[in-house]
């Protein structure tokens, strides 16, 4: 187990390195420089130059990056021209909004699929396996702003169960927040759930040709014991780790669900960045999202790992 | 069969899959505290039969039979779940593969009292306890380090005797070992069908060993059955059929056991050709094309031959070509 | 066969559509696409004759801009796609090939492409390149050649210890003639399923970036604009977001589709064999 965490420890740094470089060359090397953003198009020469040599742009690009990074780790992200306001903190205040999205719309999946892939998986070919199967291609192909939109005319404005937009505070009203967010993670939840079913589906069908599922049944036990005990447990390492890597992905995924539904989280906040070229925000801001979405997958590979207890308990690690 | 009463009891079972016939109309006894050896072949049924009668049937292999009965119950009219529940509770399976039969991501103490605790027999405490004891009976001189480890943290050997422990949960009356020794090396056999002998012995459990292995049955089973080609084509009791063999096919298989007394440069004896996988559905002989013997009568329809004593074959010509092989 | 490989039938008649609908509009529209008509705005679907599926806010036929925005969705998809499926075979082949620093600094990079999440890298390409069809296409392009350079590094490196490839190799077959001869055959049915579905997601994220006003922008006709117009009057006036919403829809399921039904023909049958 430990020989696997530190590998895949180093390849997440590995990978956060690629990012960090990646999004630093991207946004300031090539969209322009941000002396000439922040000054306007009529500043002077010397204006221009004199606020390049304060901001280090005339450094060659990888002092740059070094700075960037150096400032990276004491959590300083920049701050935002559109707001003056450090972009930690700003993206700290969205925070709560795009986790609770997250959260809620991946337990609406993880139910979901779960349900539905280990019935489909044992009743193979039923009808409840058509309809699961045609789930996992419809939700993976149903615009979310579409079905959103569609949940707005008719459950909040036709209705009225839902808000039809605006985020409530769980501190205000936790059913109001409730309410606020269900509808913005049911599409979310829509558009997760087709792999997450897949993933489900497949590997209970693996683990259900298993031969202990034969010694559960010659052994006599209940149904309920067979599918969930012996054939779940054997099948999850796979769906959890698609969960992990979907939840993640979340973090920055919910640009278009929180446009529709007006909710003020993290998606909106790059959007506005993007709207208005602040670079520094946008910068800040993808920086701090990817960074989670490394360490949330790097957290699921290591708990999938941890719950096999082949690879737990084995000093080696390789072992399937 | 006079050993008492009937445990198991199948008339005219035919199993088929999609495409062809893989056991044709069989009949089979077995009775309480027998030891009962099943011969043949890979591809002879023998496999089949087994999971035909423990209602585990791979993917599109159905059956029909005329009677189907065990421990008292008509399985032709249990649901698919009350017969396993029968099977659970009277018959302890005792697999081949060692390996993947116990979970690999449960200890064997999360798996071992499941059954026990499922019939109804006791706690899942008592299961335990009672598990502790059958490891220990089965040679396990730490059980609960035993209960304690994952599967693959054990040894083939090792394995087994927890497969044993395991199908002895329930005090069964019944126990089906299919090919119980094939992966594991010679001594480890040994030891193995040893217990199962000294299990058969203590509690008067009916013991069913399915295994290509001649020799084997030869000196642990009392009665003996040879499929060929999804028939049984010959049984009697154990020492009748080795020294008397009535079809050409048990002695033809009885020529390609090892033996020591082979001469240095000699052969291994063998049977020339396959087991057919097509065609099992004829009412004539289905050894007949293999057979040295075989003449016009042989594709005829063939009746079962009554040749005294328990011991039967499904041959035209019994005995022929016979002398023995001891 | 057997049975009918219904994802195949399924998604060649979805596209089949929408590729029709494409080509007709090149030369027949029932009306024009962007000639604004307020004397007949707001007509629900089938209120009026000719105005099949009725006409928006500012009396445009809904229809001709389905037709039209077509047009731009296939233009979109088939122009990234292809460029970064290009980009992506080429970075990821060079790398199996290479190996070496070159080969684990160009994963790495691709690792860290596949890292962000989402729209994510799309809505930062956005802001790099600017706005607009060619932003969108720039955006989408450079976001599908991970998943390419992926697909294609994995394969070879699989394929290496296969026999046949060992034994090229001690002939002295050189790179070239080795990815012609004997990666391609291996290549050529992942990358056709994995094109197809980037496609469909091609599509998906530029409906996403129009309808965030980041993509194509008015008066031209695009699916996701179309619905982000619809937004506004959708209390009054929900027929509008119905036939563009569910153009998206089947345009997306029909490359999804056809990438399981050609990975059922092409990868699993012949894998069972």
């Amino acid at each position: 187990m430990l020989n696997y965490a530190i590998k895949r420890i180093n390849g997440a740094l590995l990978v956060v390195v690629a990012v960090s470089v990646i999004t630093f060359v991207m946004l300031t090397q090539i969209s322009g420089n941000a002396a000439m953003l922040a000054l306007g198009t009529d500043a002077t020469a010397e204006q221009l130059a004199q606020l390049e040599h304060s901001l280090g742009l005339d450094l060659p690009w990888y002092l740059q990056y070094l700075g960037w990074v150096k400032n990276l780790f004491h959590l300083d992200f920049g701050t935002s021209a559109l707001y003056g306001e450090n972009v930690l903190t700003l993206v700290l205040q969205r925070l709560p909004v795009t986790l609770s999205l997250a959260v809620l719309s991946m337990l609406m999946a993880l139910i979901a699929a779960g349900f539905l892939g280990v019935a489909s998986a044992v009743k193979k070919g039923s009808i409840i396996d058509i309809l699961s199967r045609s789930l996992m291609q419809i939700g993976a192909a149903i615009p979310g702003f579409w079905i959103g939109l569609i949940f707005i005319i008719y459950l909040a404005l036709g209705k009225k169960w839902f808000p039809a937009s605006g985020f409530v505070a769980p501190g205000d009203s936790f059913t109001g927040y409730l309410q606020s967010i269900f509808l913005p993670s049911l599409v979310l939840a829509i558009g997760e759930v087709g792999p997450l079913l897949r993933a489900v589906r497949t590997s209970m069908l693996q683990s259900l040709q298993q031969d202990y599922i034969l010694m559960a049944k010659v052994q006599g036990l209940p149904a309920w014991k067979i599918y969930i005990k012996y054939g779940l447990r054997g099948a999850l390492a796979a769906p959890l780790n698609v969960a992990g890597m979907q939840f993640a992905k979340l973090l920055g995924g919910t640009t278009v669900v929180e446009s529709v539904f007006s909710l003020p989280g993290l998606g909106r906040l790059v959007l506005v960045a993007v709207e208005q070229r602040d670079i520094v925000l946008l910068q800040g801001a993808v920086m701090f999202i990817t960074l989670a979405v490394v360490l949330i997958s790097l957290l699921a590979d290591l708990l999938t790992a941890w719950m096999n207890p082949r690879i737990r308990l084995n000093e080696g690690g390789n072992a399937a | 069969m006079s050993e008492g009463k009937k445990l198991v009891s199948i008339r005219g079972l035919t199993v088929s899959s999609a495409h062809r016939v893989l056991i044709k109309s069989l009949d089979l006894d077995i009775a309480q505290g027998e030891l009962l050896g099943i011969a043949g072949e890979s591809g002879s049924g023998k496999t089949m039969l087994m999971r035909t009668l423990l209602n585990i049937p791979p993917e599109d292999v159905h059956f029909k039979a005329d009677a189907l009965q065990m421990f008292g119950a008509d399985c032709l009219h249990l649901s698919d779940t009350d017969w396993r529940r029968t099977v659970g509770k009277h018959i302890g399976f005792v697999p081949q593969n060692t390996m993947f039969y116990l979970h690999p991501m449960l200890r064997i103490r999360q798996q071992i009292a499941d059954s026990y605790v499922s019939h109804r027999k006791g706690t899942l405490r008592q299961g335990l306890a009672r598990a502790e004891a059958l490891l220990r009976e089965v040679g396990f001189d730490d059980p609960e380090r035993v209960l304690n480890s994952y599967a693959w943290e054990l040894s083939g050997g090792m394995r087994q005797r927890v497969n044993i422990a395991m199908a002895l949960m329930n005090s069964p009356e019944l126990l089906i070992a299919d090919e119980p020794t094939t992966a594991l090396d010679c001594a480890i056999q040994r030891q193995i069908m040893d217990l199962f002998m000294k299990i058969s012995r203590d509690t008067g459990i009916a013991v069913v060993m399915i295994s290509h292995d001649l020799g084997m049955l030869q000196q642990y089973s009392r009665r003996t059955l040879v499929m060929y080609a999804g028939r049984m084509v010959e049984s009697g009791s154990t020492e009748t059929l080795f020294c008397t063999p009535a079809h050409p096919y048990t002695r033809a298989l009885m020529g390609v056991i090892p033996s020591l007394s082979l001469q240095a440069g000699q052969r291994l004896a063998e049977i020339p050709g396959y087991v057919p996988d097509s065609g099992r559905e004829t009412d004539a002989c289905i050894f007949a094309p293999r057979c040295p013997y075989a003449g016009a009568e042989c594709s005829t329809a063939l009746q079962e031959q009554d040749l005294g004593g328990g011991h039967s074959c499904l041959c035209a010509k019994p005995g022929i070509g016979g002398h023995d092989h001891g | 066969m057997k049975k009918p490989n219904w994802n195949l039938v399924l998604g060649c008649a979805l596209l089949l559509i929408v590729i029709a609908a494409c080509l007709l509009s090149f030369f027949y529209l029932p009306y024009p696409p962007n000639v604004m008509d307020n004397a007949h705005a707001y007509l629900q679907p089938g209120q009026a004759a000719g105005h099949l599926l009725g006409t928006d806010q500012y009396g445009r036929d809904i229809l001709s801009r389905i037709m039209v925005g077509s047009r731009t969705v296939l233009l979109i998809g088939f122009v990234s796609v292809s460029g970064g499926a290009v980009c992506g075979c080429v970075l990821g082949a060079s790398a199996a090939m290479i190996k070496g620093i070159y080969g684990s600094i160009v994963m790495r990079a691709i690792e860290g492409l596949m890292a962000f999440p989402g729209t994510l890298l799309a809505l930062m390409l956005v802001a790099v390149v600017g706005r607009g069809q060619w932003g969108a296409i720039l955006a989408i392009g450079i976001y599908t050649i991970a998943p390419f350079a992926r697909l294609v590094y994995t394969l070879i490196l699989e394929s290496e210890s296969l026999l046949c490839i060992k034994a090229a190799r001690s002939f002295g077959t050189g790179p070239l003639r080795l990815l012609s001869h004997y990666y391609l055959p291996v290549l050529l049915p992942r990358l056709l399923t994995q094109f197809s579905a980037s496609v469909g997601s091609a599509i998906m994220t530029e409906a996403a970036l129009s309808f965030l006003g980041l993509g194509v922008q008015p008066p031209n006709a695009s699916w996701g604009l179309m619905l982000s117009e619809a937004k506004q009057y959708a209390l009054l006036y929900p027929y509008l977001a119905v036939a563009p919403g569910a153009a998206i829809f089947m345009a997306v399921l029909g490359f999804h589709l056809l990438s399981d039904g050609l990975n059922d023909i092409l990868i699993t049958r012949r894998s069972e064999q």
